[in-house]
């Protein structure tokens, strides 16, 4: 037996909750595991126990627990910190606040080595040096002097890797290493850890994102409720999946056939556009410079169609999404509501038709004041809908209205952000990453959802992701924004087979997509 | 990993929310005993406050008299119960005087545009620059001395501090997402302001007053002291101390007792403040 990780019938309690039950868990060198599953499933309690962190209040039991051929089961605060670094690192889904602000990176990643080997500082500001190089990180001289927010999510991501490969530790745990990147950079990111695993380190992957998974993975466990659920070799779980749950998580990630292409809807239609953009740009005042958030864009969007707007973070689509909403004016350029002018018009003009174009959000939680409840936001928005009768519409019970939206889950404060939308009877939705929160499984139903209350009511929609797939699943047209322009834009189905420009075709092949049988 | 931590908290809070610390206990009666001070003092009191008795003079505390005797016989505990709402009106008056004050200039500062905020902080900045009992020994030098002119100077003298914390929570909350919502929906400024800026930035107003009550008791206590707030006969604690001060050597009582309840209140208030404040934190962390 040559496994660096070897767990039987781990199980983690919160006072009376157990929260992680029975899992067994194996790791060899060279070998990706993932761990499957929705928020709230114990995936990353798993982690955080294989390195001692669950927690004070955590009570963590196994009946083996080794790791590096030490057994772990009763070891004490300083043990872990023995393995912890030297024996496993550990790669966070948030870069920006797992390392610390106010120092410059190169001294972050150093800390690591001095904590634990000895070593002048400039063999320790070499290890660094080659570290970043390790992790592709462009410049390494600059970036050693950089602080973590003065580098971009990717770069400080690779920071984070290097960090944790500092010690040359045999097991690598990444819990959710991508989820808050980029399509492109994660593809950098997934490259690296492939790249990782093939010098031999073993690595414990931790990702909601089947196909993140998909593209890593050597064997895969599916855990539900604290239990592992499903486990086998990628190829088996995914391919031919024995558990209803997981079936339902792969039917749910957003990579299916365009929606233009539905038995049912005209691939062309010829409608009046209801809201258009012609020429519009806005820039905003940055470190003594200005930025050009918009530039130059112009769009239509026709009644009843759903346009989907795709870029990447600072791409301009927010900015575009608030220009749209009246809350933002823009510098030179046109908006036309019904072909009437829209943005130049003060706001005591523009609030009379503020309720025709409705928001949702992706932080809906914030956009809810904290002290009123349910039924008090929508009786707030509502033109004459009774609460119990909104909340019927997005498939929430009446008594949801009693509640205050922290109490409610993500999917279930999505519903009501949507009930509210729809409060004000608006003919245009505008939604900006409103699934991007959210699990597979609840994302694939507020999709259904939006897709549902769109037809019934034939409202235009302006559907914004950085998500291909859910821009592909639910979008008639679609326009691809780069730094602040709109660089193509077409009927969906033609655009996503035969892309036109090499920014779309870049973003089409770094979107990782649910493939069984991937060859590495 | 949100869900984790969350449910290690909520699990951690569960038995802290039966605990009453010992503190908070005290503080709460020591308010009621100063409420039932302030509005029924005879009930508290053993005697009239101003009844004088020579022959008693500067006797020390007894069962008869338990905080003492002052020069004049009068009953020290006596006069400090019947100070108690002198006292605490100044406290609160100058208390609400400066949160008015301060959510003017606020309020100005976050609606009013550039020229007014850039205006008012300057201003802020201006008086901050004074030490804030400095500042209302300004004020009574111009107004003249007096209870009333005592309370608006503490007043003045806080609603600095007041302004500018509650231009910041009006400017965060403006610019909030569930304003924008609002904003979205095409609800009216005057809609936005009364049903979500003012209820969510006011919000810790209550918390801010009961920390302010206690340091604005001292100050009206210290210009007291001087002379330049309640004027004798009036029993006052501030103006007690002063008048016990000659006789510090040998009749302590005079001047330990009213200073004992300045602290002892300027404490309760603070740790009722306190407490609010980590009520309101726990209703934000678990509602």
């Amino acid at each position: 037996m040559n496994e660096l990780l070897d767990v039987a019938g781990l199980s983690v309690r919160f006072g009376a909750e157990t929260v992680v039950q029975g899992v067994d868990l194996a790791l060899r060198p060279g070998e990706c595991v993932a761990i499957v599953g929705e928020s709230g499933s114990g995936k990353s309690v798993t982690a955080r126990a294989l390195l001692g962190l669950a927690g004070a209040r955590a009570e963590v039991r196994a009946d083996r627990l080794v790791v590096a051929g030490r057994d772990l089961r009763r070891a004490t605060e300083r043990q872990w910190r023995a393995i912890r670094g030297t024996e496993v690192g550990l790669i966070l889904q948030d870069a920006l606040v797992s390392l610390d602000p106010l120092r410059p990176i190169g001294r972050e990643i150093g800390d690591a080595i001095r904590l634990h080997e000895r070593g002048g500082a400039g063999a320790v500001q070499a290890r660094v040096r080659a570290l970043l190089e390790r992790v592709a990180m462009p410049d390494p001289d600059a970036a050693m002097r950089r602080r973590s927010g003065e580098l971009s999510g990717g770069l400080r991501q690779r920071a984070l890797i290097a960090a944790a490969l500092a010690l040359n530790p045999p097991i690598v745990i990444a819990d959710e290493p991508t989820t808050a990147l980029d399509v492109s950079v994660q593809a950098r990111i997934l490259e690296l850890l492939a790249e990782i695993t093939a010098q031999g380190t073993a690595l414990l992957l931790i990702s909601h994102d089947l196909a993140v998974v998909s593209a890593l993975a050597d064997r895969v466990l599916v855990m539900r409720g604290g239990r592992v659920i499903e486990q086998g070799s990628t190829a088996e779980v995914l391919g031919a999946p024995q558990e209803e749950y997981t079936k339902r998580l792969i039917a749910a990630v957003p990579d299916h056939a365009p929606r233009a292409a539905q038995p049912g809807r005209p691939a062309h239609p010829a409608r009046p556009a209801v809201l258009a953009v012609e020429g519009v740009s806005r820039s905003f005042a940055r470190d003594g410079g200005r930025v050009q958030a918009v530039d130059g864009v112009s769009l239509e969007l026709g009644r009843g169609e759903t346009l989907g707007l795709v870029g990447e973070s600072g791409s301009g689509k927010s900015t575009l999404a608030r220009i749209l909403l009246g809350l933002e004016t823009p510098d030179a350029g046109t908006v036309r509501l019904d072909g009437e002018d829209w943005a130049p018009l003060p706001e005591r003009g523009r609030r009379a038709r503020r309720h025709r174009i409705g928001a949702i959000y992706q932080d809906s939680l914030s956009s809810f004041d904290p002290r009123w409840s349910v039924g008090r936001i929508l009786r707030d928005a509502s033109r004459g809908a009774g609460v119990p009768e909104l909340l019927g519409q997005v498939g929430l019970a009446p008594e949801l209205a009693a509640r205050h939206p922290l109490t409610l889950s993500g999917g279930q404060r999505q519903r009501v952000s949507i009930a509210r939308a729809l409060a004000a009877e608006p003919e245009i939705l505008i939604c900006d990453e409103p699934v991007s929160a959210l699990d597979v499984t609840v994302q694939a139903q507020i999709l259904e959802l939006l897709g549902r209350l769109q037809r019934e009511r034939g409202l235009s929609m302006l559907f914004i992701s950085h998500d291909l797939g859910v821009i592909r699943q639910l979008s008639d047209r679609v326009a691809v924004m780069q730094a602040g322009r709109v660089v193509e834009q077409g009927e969906a189905a033609a655009l996503f087979a035969r892309p036109g420009h090499a920014y779309t075709a870049q973003l089409l092949a770094d979107a990782p997509r649910l493939s069984v049988g991937r060859v590495r | 990993m949100s869900e984790l931590e969350l449910r290690t908290v909520a699990v951690g809070a569960r038995p802290r929310v039966a605990t009453v610390r010992i503190g908070t206990v005290l503080a709460v009666a020591f308010a009621l005993y100063l409420l039932l001070a302030c509005l029924v003092p005879d009930a508290v009191a053993p005697q009239d406050p101003n009844q004088i008795a020579p022959r008693d003079a500067f006797s020390p505390p007894s069962p008869a008299h338990w905080f003492g005797t002052d020069e004049s016989g009068r009953d020290v505990y006596s006069r400090v119960v019947f100070g108690t709402a002198n006292s605490l009106l100044i406290g609160v008056a100058a208390t609400a005087s400066g949160l008015t004050l301060g959510l003017a200039l606020a309020v100005l500062a976050a609606f009013g545009g550039r020229v007014f905020d850039f205006t008012v902080n300057r201003t802020i900045e201006v008086l901050f620059a004074f030490p804030g009992l400095l500042l209302a020994l300004l004020v009574i030098v111009i107004a003249g001395p007096g209870p009333v002119t005592a309370t608006l100077a503490v007043g003045l003298s806080t609603a600095p501090g007041y302004a500018r914390i509650l231009r910041g929570q009006l400017l965060a909350v403006r610019r909030s997402g569930y304003v924008e919502a609002a904003r979205v929906l095409g609800h009216r400024p005057r809609r936005i302001l009364g049903r979500h800026i003012l209820p969510n930035a006011l919000a810790p107003l209550l918390v801010l007053a009961t920390l302010g009550i206690g340091q604005a008791i001292v100050w009206a206590s210290a210009l007291s002291f001087l002379g330049l707030g309640a004027l004798p006969p009036t029993a006052e604690w501030g103006a007690m101390l002063s008048a016990g001060r000659p006789y510090l050597a040998t009749a302590w009582w005079l001047t330990v007792f009213p200073g004992l309840m300045i602290v002892l209140t300027a404490v309760a208030s603070t740790v009722l403040g306190r407490a609010l404040t980590r009520v309101r934190a726990r209703e934000g962390a678990t509602q």
